[in-house]
C-alpha cells in the first residue's frame, strides 16, 4: 500500500489522536511518518495470505472473574487526582449537544 | 396506543417508514462489566467507583463471568448464532463520562449473530430480525445546570455491564417499534437479566429512521435519534422524525445522515451539532483480556436452561391450563404475577381460580402499594391456602379478600386469620337449616311469593339468611336449602 | 558495605543490620550518584525511613516481616506506588501520586522490602536511551557523557553504580535489557503474563512486562520469584507455578542446548560486541552446553512489526491523558475538544506524540489490515519461529543491542535511529518470552556489552539459570563503573 503523506492526512491523524500541533510539529511529524512507512514497507515483502493474526498475546482464553464486589472508594479519593471537580462531581467545560452520555 | 395511532404521519401517505433499532440493556449482575464495583442505580455520584473504572494509569480490566452468562442467555433466547470464539475489542473516542477514552464493546466477533424476536401486534403475528446482539460497558453521566457553562460528570455507571441489541430496519410503524420492545422487554424480565426499568435507564432505545415511497425496496438515508428512555417517547419522537422527513421530501429537501436528540419537553427531534460530525473508532482487540470461547455442549446447557419465554408461556396458559386468552395474556405481560402464578399451579392445579385471584385481588393490593407482586413477599403456598379455602367454601369469595390483607402483615397460617377474624362459612347442615327455617317463618309474604313461583323473592329470602349469619353462610347452599324446604 | 541483595537480606535477618541502617545506606548511595547521573526522580528518603523503623520495631518484636525484609528498592517512575509520585516521566501526570500500588511493588513491600527511591525512564517508556524524559536526561555512569540506554534507564544506572538493592524496571521492546546492557548490569525481561501489569501505566498492553535489573541472575532469580504469580487484577497474568527461582537458577548447565540464529547477528552488530558474545559462548559452552545453530527466519522483520504494534496499542492507552479525570489540564481551553487537544499538546513531549500519531493511523479505517493486521500476521510469524527454534534448543544466545551506549544526543535528531537499537529485543516482545541480558565484557572504550538469552515461555528459570552458570564462572557482572558509591576501582 503506497501512501501519499499530504498535509490533509497528517491533520487528520492530529485531530483524531486530540493533539493541538504547531505547522511546525505538523511538518516534523510529516518527515518522521514518511521514514517510519518506508521502514515498515519491509513488511509488505513478507507473504502472509492464510496466516491467522496473533490477536492475543496470551494462550489463555475465558480469565473472567465470579461476580462478588470489593468496596469503592470514597467520593474525595476518586476526585483526588482531577484537575477541576465540584464535589461529588468531575467538572468540564459545558458539553455542547446535551447528550447525556456518549453512549445512550 | 390509540390515540397514538390517529397521529400516525403515514396513515394515507405515498411514504412509508424504515426503521431499525438499538437497544440497550443493562444487565443486573453485582459488579460492573470489568471491575468489583457494586452495579447499582441511585448511589451518590462518583461513589460506585474505583481505579479500574476511573481509568486511572496503570488499572486493568478484569472479565465478570456472570454478565457472560446472562449475556449468553439473552442471545440464545432471541435465536442468535453463537460463535464458538469471541472477543472483546477498543472502541476509540472522547468523552468526559469515557474515562479512558476508549470503550471496550465488541467489533467483529459479537456474542450473538442474526436471530429473531417473534410478537404480536394488533393480534397479528409479527417479527423483527436481530443483526447481533454484543456485550459492552456503558459510559457514565453528563449532566448539565442551567446557566452554568460547566457540565457535570459522574462514573458510576461508567463499566456496568450493557447488551447492545441491533434490529435489521425490519419495522415499519411506532406501533410495531413500541410492540418489539415491549416483546423485547419481557424476554429479558423472564430471563432474568435485567429489570429493564425505562426510568432509570436500564433499558434505552436509539432509533434509525428513514422513509421511502411506498413499496420500494432500497434504503434511503437515515437519522439516528438518541435519548428515548419511554416507550411513549419512542413512539413519539418515531412520528414527529417520519413527519420531519416527509416535510422535508415534500419539499424537494434531502434528509442528512445526522444524530438527532428527542427533546420531550418540545415533543421534536434536534440535531446534536456539537457531537463530531464524523467518527473513526479504530477498533482493535483488546489486549488487556483474554478472548472468550464457548463449546456446543455449554451452550446447549445454557439453551435448555432458559426459562419458557413469553410466547410460549401464553400458549401454554391458553391451551394446557384452558386460562381464557384476556386472563392468559395479562398474566403474561406481568412476569412477576406469570411466575407467582406458575408457582401456585405448581400447589394448587385450579389454574382458572390461581388466576383469578392473581389478576384481581393480589395485584390489586401491589398496585395499591406501588410495587410488583414480587414484592409483596408473600409465599404462592399461603396464597394457595386462601384460593383453596374459597374453592373448598371455607370461606366466601367476598370475605376471602378481607382475608388477604392481614395475609400481607403477618405470617399466620391462612386458617388462623380466617378463624380470627371468624369468617369461616357455616359448613354444618343442621346449623344453617336452624337459620333457613327462622327466615322463612319470618317472612311468609316472601315465602308465598316463592311458591307462586316469583323466583326474585328466592333471592330474597337468600339475601336475609346472608344477613343472619354475617355472610359465613354459602349462598349456593342456602338456594338449594330454600327450594327443598318449600318444596317439600 | 554490603554487597549483594542477599548479603543486605542475611545480615538483616541475622539482626547484624537492622532495616534503619539499609535504608540509610541505600538512600545514602542514591544521593551520592544521583547529582552526577540523575538516574533517580525523587529520593523517598522520609519515607523509606519510616517503614524501615516500622519494620525495626516488628523484628525486634519478633515477628516474621517477610523474606525481603529491610531490602531497600527504587521502582521505575511508570510503575504506581504508594509514595513517590508515578509520573511516566512525563508532564501530563507530572504530580501524580497514585491511589493505589501496583501488585508487582505490593508484593515487594508485603515480603518486607523498602521503596527508596523511583527512578527516570523515557515517557511513557518510549525511548532507549532516557533522553526522552520530561524530567532530566539520566547519564551512564560508566560514561557519563553516554546515554544509559532506556527506557529503564533510571534503574539501570543506579544498579550499576550501586549495591544492595532492588530495582524494578518494565520493558515493552527492550526496555530493561538493553539499558541493563549499555550499563553492564543484569536485566530480565519475564515472559508475559508471569508478573502482574497491574498498576504498571500501560505502554503497550500486549508487550508491558515488569522485570528486574540487578548485578546477578540470582538476584534477579530473588526478585522475580517476590513478585510472579497470578493476579486477581490482571487476567492477562498466568496462573502457573512460581518455582523457587533462586534454587532452580542455581543449578549447573551442562547438557543445555543453546541455540545460535545467524539472524539474530544481523549485520548492523558491531564486531566488539560480536567477539565478545561469541567469546561468552565459548565460556558456556566450556560449562557443558551445546551449541548448534537454529533459524528465525522472519526475526528481521520484528523491529517493522514492533514499531506498528506498538504504537497501536500506546495511540488507544494514552488516550486516558485527556485532562479530564486526573493529570494536566490546560489553562486555555473554550471548550471540551480544546481542551482535550491543548492538554495533550502541552502535557506530552515530542516522541510521545509521533508514535500516538502513527498508533492512530495504523488503526484508522482504510489502514487497519494494511498495517496493523499485517504486523499482526507477522508477529504470528515470529512467534512461530521462535516455537520452532525452541522445540531444538533450550535457549537462543544473542546480543542485547547491536552496540554500546551511544553518546548522549547523538540519535536524537532522527528518532528512526534510535528505534534500530531495539532490533534484538523486541522479537522476545512480540514473542512473549522471557529474555534476559547480561554483561560479557567491555568494548575497548570501556563501555558495557550485553549478551540476550531468550527462552521459552514461562521458562524463566532456564535463562536464570544459564546466566548465573556464566556469572559463576566469569566477573564481568562485579565490574564497577567509574561513578559509584562505594569508591571502588575496577572491581567492586
Ligand atoms: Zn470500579
Amino acid at each position: 500500500m503506497s501512501i501519499e503523506v499530504t498535509d490533509e492526512l497528517v491533520e487528520k491523524i492530529a485531530v483524531l489522536s486530540r493533539l493541538d500541533l504547531t505547522r511546525e510539529e505538523l511538518d516534523g511529524f510529516k518527515e518522521h511518518f514518511e521514514k517510519v512507512l518506508e521502514y515498515v514497507g519491509e513488511l509488505q515483502e513478507l507473504e502472509t495470505d492464510g496466516v491467522d493474526p496473533s490477536l492475543f498475546t496470551s494462550e489463555a482464553s475465558n480469565v473472567l472473574r465470579s461476580d462478588e464486589g470489593t468496596p469503592s472508594l470514597p467520593n474525595e479519593v476518586a476526585l483526588r487526582p482531577s484537575p477541576d471537580s465540584e464535589p461529588p462531581y468531575f467538572l468540564v467545560p459545558r458539553i455542547i449537544g446535551d447528550a447525556e452520555s456518549s453512549e445512550n | 396506543m390509540c390515540a397514538e395511532k390517529k397521529l400516525d404521519p403515514l396513515e394515507n401517505s405515498a411514504y412509508e417508514a424504515v426503521v431499525g433499532l438499538e437497544v440497550h440493556v443493562q444487565l443486573n449482575t453485582r459488579t460492573k462489566m470489568f471491575c468489583r464495583c457494586e452495579n447499582r442505580f441511585g448511589a451518590e455520584p462518583n461513589t460506585n467507583v474505583c481505579p479500574v473504572c476511573l481509568g486511572w494509569p496503570g488499572a486493568l480490566p478484569y472479565a465478570n463471568r456472570e454478565a457472560i452468562e446472562q449475556s449468553l442467555r439473552a442471545v440464545l433466547a432471541c435465536g442468535c448464532e453463537v460463535g464458538e470464539f469471541s472477543k472483546f475489542d477498543r472502541k476509540n473516542y472522547y468523552y468526559p463520562d469515557l474515562p479512558k477514552g476508549y470503550q471496550i464493546s465488541q467489533y467483529d466477533q459479537p456474542l450473538g449473530l442474526g436471530g429473531q424476536v417473534d410478537f404480536l401486534l394488533d393480534g397479528e403475528k409479527a417479527g423483527v430480525r436481530l443483526t447481533r446482539i454484543h456485550l459492552e460497558e456503558d459510559a457514565g453521566k453528563n449532566t448539565h445546570v442551567a446557566g452554568r457553562p460547566v457540565s457535570f460528570v459522574d462514573l458510576n455507571r461508567a463499566g456496568t455491564p450493557l447488551l447492545e441489541i441491533v434490529t435489521e430496519p425490519d419495522i415499519s410503524s411506532a406501533a410495531e417499534a413500541g410492540a418489539f420492545l415491549r416483546n423485547l422487554r419481557l424476554i429479558m424480565l423472564y430471563l432474568g437479566v435485567s429489570d429493564c426499568n425505562m426510568e432509570e435507564g436500564s433499558l434505552r432505545c436509539d432509533v434509525n429512521v428513514s422513509i421511502r415511497p411506498k413499496g420500494a425496496q432500497h434504503l434511503e438515508t437515515r437519522a439516528e435519534i438518541k435519548n428515548l428512555n419511554s416507550f411513549n417517547f419512542i413512539e413519539k419522537a418515531l412520528h414527529y422524525e417520519v413527519s420531519r422527513q416527509i416535510d422535508l421530501k415534500e419539499r424537494g429537501e434531502e434528509v442528512v445522515q445526522e444524530t438527532r436528540l428527542y427533546d420531550p419537553e418540545r415533543d421534536e427531534t434536534r440535531s446534536m451539532r456539537g457531537k463530531e460530525a464524523e467518527h473513526d473508532y479504530r477498533y482493535f482487540p483488546e489486549p488487556d483480556l483474554t478472548p472468550v470461547t464457548f463449546t456446543r455442549e455449554q451452550l446447549e446447557d445454557i439453551r435448555s436452561s432458559l426459562p419458557e419465554l413469553p410466547a410460549a408461556r401464553l400458549q401454554r396458559y391458553t391451551s394446557e391450563l384452558g386460562l381464557e386468552d384476556y386472563p392468559a395474556d395479562l398474566l403474561v405481560r406481568d412476569h412477576e404475577a406469570a411466575i407467582f402464578f406458575d408457582a401456585c399451579i405448581e400447589l394448587y392445579p385450579k389454574a382458572r381460580s390461581a388466576a383469578n385471584w392473581i389478576l384481581n385481588s393480589l395485584k390489586e393490593e401491589a398496585n395499591s402499594r406501588k410495587t410488583g407482586i414480587s414484592s409483596l413477599g408473600l409465599e404462592p403456598g399461603r396464597f394457595v391456602d386462601l384460593v383453596k379455602a374459597v374453592d373448598d367454601g371455607v370461606v366466601s369469595s367476598q370475605k376471602g379478600r378481607e382475608v388477604l390483607k392481614p395475609m400481607l402483615e403477618s405470617d399466620k397460617p391462612v386458617a388462623e386469620i380466617i378463624s380470627e377474624l371468624g369468617l369461616e362459612q357455616i359448613s354444618d347442615d343442621s346449623e344453617l337449616r336452624e337459620q333457613v327455617e327462622k327466615v322463612l317463618s319470618e317472612h311468609p309474604g316472601p315465602v308465598e311469593d316463592v311458591r307462586a313461583g316469583k323466583k326474585n323473592s328466592v333471592n330474597f329470602l337468600v339475601g336475609q339468611v346472608m344477613k343472619e349469619t354475617r355472610g359465613k353462610a354459602n349462598p349456593g347452599k342456602v338456594a338449594e336449602m330454600i327450594g327443598e324446604i318449600l318444596s317439600a | 558495605m554490603t554487597k549483594s541483595v542477599f548479603d543486605t537480606r542475611d545480615s538483616i535477618r541475622a539482626g547484624e543490620l537492622t532495616a534503619t541502617a539499609a535504608a540509610e545506606d541505600a538512600l545514602r548511595q542514591v544521593e551520592q550518584v544521583n547529582p552526577q547521573l540523575d538516574a533517580a526522580t525523587e529520593i523517598l528518603r522520609e519515607e523509606a525511613l519510616e517503614q524501615a523503623a516500622e519494620l525495626d520495631r516488628r523484628l525486634e518484636s519478633g515477628e516474621e516481616p517477610g523474606p525481603l525484609a529491610g531490602v531497600p528498592f527504587t521502582v521505575k517512575s511508570n510503575i504506581c506506588t504508594l509514595y513517590g509520585r508515578t509520573t511516566a516521566a512525563s508532564r501530563i501526570i507530572e504530580n501524580h501520586v497514585s491511589p493505589y500500588e501496583a501488585t508487582a511493588v505490593r508484593r515487594l513491600r508485603e515480603a518486607g522490602a523498602v521503596c527508596v527511591a523511583k527512578t527516570n525512564l523515557d515517557e511513557f517508556g518510549m525511548g532507549s536511551s532516557t533522553e526522552n524524559s520530561s524530567i532530566k536526561i539520566t547519564k551512564n555512569p560508566w560514561e557519563t557523557n553516554h546515554v544509559p540506554g532506556g527506557s529503564s534507564g533510571g534503574a539501570a544506572a543506579l544498579c550499576s553504580a550501586t549495591r544492595g538493592m532492588l530495582h524494578l524496571g518494565s520493558d515493552t521492546g527492550g526496555s530493561i535489557r538493553q539499558p541493563a546492557a549499555y550499563c553492564g548490569v543484569t536485566g530480565l525481561k519475564p515472559t508475559y503474563g508471569r508478573v502482574s501489569r497491574y498498576g504498571l501505566l500501560a505502554f503497550a498492553s500486549s508487550l508491558d512486562q515488569i522485570g528486574p535489573l540487578q548485578h546477578s541472575a540470582l538476584e534477579c532469580a530473588l526478585v522475580l520469584e517476590a513478585m510472579a504469580g497470578v493476579d486477581e487484577m490482571d487476567c492477562t497474568s498466568r496462573n502457573v507455578e512460581v518455582k523457587d527461582y533462586v534454587e532452580s537458577a542455581s543449578r549447573d548447565i551442562s547438557g543445555m542446548r543453546l541455540g545460535i540464529a545467524p539472524e539474530l547477528f544481523p549485520e548492523g552488530v558491531d564486531s566488539e560486541v560480536r567477539e565478545r558474545v561469541e567469546q561468552a559462548i565459548e565460556v558456556l559452552r566450556g560449562l557443558g552446553a551445546e551449541v548448534k545453530e537454529v533459524s528465525l527466519p522472519n526475526a528481521r522483520y520484528a523491529n517493522p512489526a514492533y514499531v506498528l504494534v506498538s504504537a497501536a496499542e500506546a495511540s488507544s492507552n494514552l488516550a486516558r491523558y485527556d485532562g479530564v479525570h486526573f493529570g494536566h489540564r490546560t489553562k486555555e481551553a473554550e471548550d471540551l475538544v480544546a481542551l482535550y487537544k491543548s492538554s495533550r499538546a502541552e502535557g506530552f513531549g515530542p516522541e510521545v506524540k509521533r508514535r500516538i500519531m502513527i498508533g492512530a493511523f495504523v488503526l484508522s479505517s482504510g489502514y487497519y489490515d494494511a498495517f496493523y493486521l499485517k504486523a499482526l500476521k507477522v508477529r504470528k510469524l515470529i512467534r512461530q519461529d521462535f516455537e520452532t527454534a525452541l522445540g531444538e534448543v533450550d535457549a537462543v544466545v544473542c546480543p542485547t543491542s547491536p552496540i554500546t551506549a551511544f553518546p548522549i544526543g547523538e540519535r536524537m535528531d532522527d528518532p528512526m535511529k534510535l528505534y534500530a537499537v531495539d532490533v534484538l529485543t523486541v522479537p522476545a516482545n512480540l514473542a512473549s518470552l522471557p529474555a534476559l541480558s547480561l554483561p560479557c565484557g567491555l568494548s575497548g572504550d570501556g563501555l558495557p556489552i550485553g549478551m540476550q538469552l531468550y527462552g521459552r515461555a514461562m521458562e524463566d528459570d532456564v535463562v536464570l539459570r544459564i546466566a548465573n552458570a556464566f556469572q559463576s564462572e566469569t566477573e564481568h557482572h562485579l565490574q564497577a563503573p567509574p561513578v559509584n558509591a562505594w569508591g571502588g576501582g575496577g572491581e567492586a
